[in-house]
C-alpha cells in the first residue's frame, strides 16, 4: 500500500516507495550507529520539533529513550532538527570534544536531516508524520571510515569527486563533478548516497540541473520550484 | 511581487509548512490547491521537504558555497541579508 494512501493530495508510487525506504533505514544499523541509537536520534529530533511546535506528535517520542546516547549527540540532533542554524565550527568542536567522532557526527546529521525531509513533506500534504519503526536489528555498525576522505573545507572530512575520490566517489556521485552538497555527508557513504538519491528523485540530478526549462515535478515550473526552495532555505538561514 | 506565476501562494505555503500554526498551514494549502491544483501541492511539499534536508546537511557539516557562485551572488546576498546568516561564516572567511 502507498505510504500516503490517506492523503487527499496525490503521491505517486515512486515517491511513496522512496519515503518508505527512508523511514525504514532509520531503524536499521548504520555505519556508526546501532539500530537503537539511530532510532533514538530520530525520535529525539522529532521530540525537538514537536516541542518547538513545528509538527504534531504521533506518539513515538519515547523511542528517543531506547538507547544510551551522549548528551552531545542529543544536542546535535535537536539543533539540526530545528534547522541547524545554531551549528557552527565551535559547536562541532565541542561535540568532537565530547567524544563523538566525525563519522558519527555526519551520521547523526544525516539521520535527522532525512527525517525532517519526510516530516516537512507530510505536513505539506496535510497528513500526520509517519510513525518511526522500533529498531529490530542488533547487528553492530561497521565503523568504517573511507580512506579517500580528506579536508575539503567542511567541518568534517569528505570524499572528493572522481578521480581523486576513487571508486567510492564514483559509487556516490558517478564520474562527473559533484557539488559541495552532494559531498556533504560523504564521510558516511551510505548517508551521501541516500541524500543524492533524494535530490535526484525529488529535485534535479547533475545531468538535469542546468536545464532551466525542465521541471522535475508535476504541476510546477522550474521557477516555482526554486521559489519554494529559496523561501525554505531563507527560513532555515542556510547560506549555501 | 515575485515575478513567478502564483508566487505569493507558493511563498505563503512554504512559510506556513515551516511554521508552527496548523490552521495557517491548512489555509495556505487550500489556497495553493485552488490556484494551481492538487499536484502542485504535492510538488511544493516535496520541494519543501527536500530543502529541509539540504539546509540541515549544509548547516550541519558547514559546507561553503562554491567559489564560482560567490561573486555573481554578492549583490543579491547583501540586499536580502543573506551574508548575515550564521552559516555565511562557512563561506565568507
Amino acid at each position: 500500500m502507498n505510504l500516503y494512501a490517506d492523503s487527499t493530495y496525490p503521491v505517486d508510487d515512486t515517491h511513496a516507495a522512496l519515503h518508505r525506504d527512508e523511514l525504514r533505514s532509520l531503524a536499521h544499523p548504520g555505519t556508526w550507529g546501532t539500530a537503537a541509537e539511530r532510532t533514538a536520534i530520530a525520535a529525539e529530533s522529532r521530540r525537538a520539533r514537536c516541542e518547538a511546535g513545528l509538527q504534531e506528535s504521533v506518539g513515538d517520542e519515547a523511542l528517543a529513550d531506547g538507547a544510551e546516547l551522549p548528551a552531545a549527540a542529543r544536542d546535535l540532533a535537536r539543533r539540526v532538527a530545528l534547522g541547524g542554524m545554531s551549528v557552527d565550527r565551535d559547536f562541532f568542536e565541542q561535540v568532537r570534544g565530547a567524544g563523538i567522532g566525525a563519522g558519527a557526527y555526519v551520521e547523526i546529521v544525516g539521520v535527522v536531516a532525512r527525517l525532517a525531509h519526510l516530516d516537512v513533506f507530510a505536513r505539506g500534504i496535510g497528513v500526520s508524520s509517519r510513525p518511526l519503526a522500533a529498531p529490530t536489528e542488533t547487528r553492530a555498525p561497521r565503523r568504517e571510515r573511507p580512506h579517500e576522505a580528506c579536508d575539503e573545507g567542511f567541518f568534517v572530512p569528505s570524499i572528493p569527486a572522481a578521480p581523486a575520490g576513487g571508486a567510492v566517489a564514483e559509487s556516490i556521485y558517478g564520474k562527473g563533478p559533484a557539488a559541495n552538497i552532494l559531498r556533504s555527508l560523504s564521510l558516511v557513504p551510505d548517508e551521501a548516497r541516500r541524500l543524492n538519491r533524494i535530490l535526484d528523485t525529488e529535485y534535479f540530478s547533475m545531468a538535469s540541473i542546468f536545464d532551466l526549462t525542465y521541471s522535475s515535478l508535476e504541476g510546477v515550473s522550474r521557477p516555482q520550484i526554486e521559489l519554494v526552495a529559496a523561501r525554505v532555505s531563507a527560513l532555515n538561514q542556510c547560506f549555501y | 511581487m515575485t515575478g513567478v506565476e502564483h508566487g505569493q501562494a507558493l511563498l505563503a505555503f512554504a512559510s506556513a509548512v515551516l511554521g508552527s500554526d496548523r490552521a495557517v498551514v491548512a489555509s495556505a494549502r487550500d489556497a495553493l490547491a485552488a490556484a494551481m491544483g492538487p499536484a502542485a501541492v504535492t510538488s511544493a511539499a516535496l520541494t519543501a521537504g527536500v530543502f529541509s534536508l539540504v539546509d540541515r546537511a549544509a548547516n550541519g557539516v558547514g559546507i561553503p558555497v562554491e567559489p564560482m557562485v560567490m561573486k555573481p551572488s554578492a549583490d543579491f546576498r547583501a540586499r536580502y541579508g543573506i551574508d548575515e546568516y550564521p552559516s555565511a561564516r562557512n563561506s565568507i572567511r
